[in-house]
């Protein structure tokens, strides 16, 4: 029996030129999915210094107050908050909420420092470094302390929202 | 069937192409290196940190290598200028600081010139050796780290202060 010369080459060629390519597929796949690559943080610059202002941005209008003006810091919540962190916030401002009225508190946050830990497609981890000043009107005391806050941000309609806040103790 | 054959084999040829391009985006990808570069600087760099917050007073001298090691550069100088002063403080101290990272993120990388920034949020407990109730003390970070053959160490460590404005 005499096997025809070129399609048996054909064949084979195509046999060890698919295995070749999927096999350089498979190990495409394996170095883009390592945790490392996965997340890009700083690898993407512009998505990371994108997250770190638009959140640092809300943070310095969540956690600031007015006794003078409640309702501004309420309305900023609906639209930077989602998820758990509309409770976990509601949890936090819980004591200023109840006694800022009658001491006519002014709190002033400001992110001194910001970083994000992990950016995967819409989702980020960032670590917050927050100063905050309040102030009583009735006292005439200020007091300042730093915080750092550890949140959960998801990004939808190009804008990121906090969806989760978790302190971590101050300073 | 040799027609099919043919374009077999011109399929094969050009997915075989095609995935050895993308492989080789992948290995030399500097987005992948960038991310590994940032791993190590947050593992190495929070271990420093935490190593520079810790001390056991009755061994003075392990606790101060360890310093030695984890820095580089002017921290390193600085370090080791300072060693028998902060000795004689350490001993006369009597205390115990033991020192975690909460949580800690890098800011920025230049892979080019090897150094790197990251903040962190350490929570230090200071048990008297009297024998009275630990206590804790928080601190924020900053710190730069520089690349050197054996490693990322620190070259900075700067508590950030709550400014008084």
């Amino acid at each position: 029996m005499r096997i025809p010369r070129l399609p048996a080459l054909l064949a084979a060629a195509t046999i060890v030129l698919g295995s070749g390519a999927a096999w350089a597929h498979a190990e495409t796949g394996k170095l883009n999915s390592t945790p490392a690559a996965r997340n890009a943080a700083l690898a993407n610059g512009a998505r990371t210094a994108e997250v770190k202002g638009q959140i640092s941005e809300a943070a310095n209008t969540l956690f600031s107050y007015n006794a003078a003006a409640p309702t501004k810091t309420d309305q900023a919540a609906k639209t930077l908050l989602t998820g758990q962190a509309v409770k976990q916030y509601d949890t936090m401002l819980a004591g200023i909420r109840r006694d800022g009225p009658s001491q006519k508190l002014v709190l002033t946050t400001t992110v001194t420092d910001a970083a994000v830990r992990t950016l995967q497609d819409d989702r980020a981890r960032l670590l917050l470094f927050l100063d905050q000043r309040s102030a009583s009107g009735t006292t005439g005391k200020t007091t300042d302390v730093g915080a750092v806050l550890a949140v959960d941000a998801v990004r939808r309609n190009a804008h990121w929202q906090i969806s989760a806040l978790d302190p971590l103790g101050g300073s | 069937m040799r027609w099919t054959a043919r374009v077999l084999l011109a399929l094969a040829l050009v997915f075989l192409g095609w995935s050895g391009w993308s492989l080789y985006q992948a290995y030399r990808s500097p987005l992948g290196d960038l991310g590994k570069d940032r791993d190590t600087v947050l593992k190495v760099g929070s271990a420093q940190v935490a190593a520079l917050n810790s001390m056991d007073w009755t061994r003075p001298d392990d606790g101060l290598k360890r310093w030695q090691d984890a820095s580089t550069g002017p921290l390193r100088d600085q370090l080791q200028r300072e060693a028998p002063a902060d000795k004689q403080k350490i001993v006369q101290g009597r205390m115990a600081a033991d020192a975690t990272v909460d949580a800690a993120a890098v800011t920025s990388l230049d892979a080019r010139s090897g150094t790197a920034r990251l903040v962190a949020a350490v929570r230090i407990t200071l048990t008297p050796s009297a024998g009275g109730a630990p206590t804790v003390q928080r601190k924020r970070y900053e710190a730069g780290l520089a690349r050197t053959p054996a490693g990322w160490r620190l070259q900075s460590l700067t508590v950030i202060p709550v400014s008084a404005r």
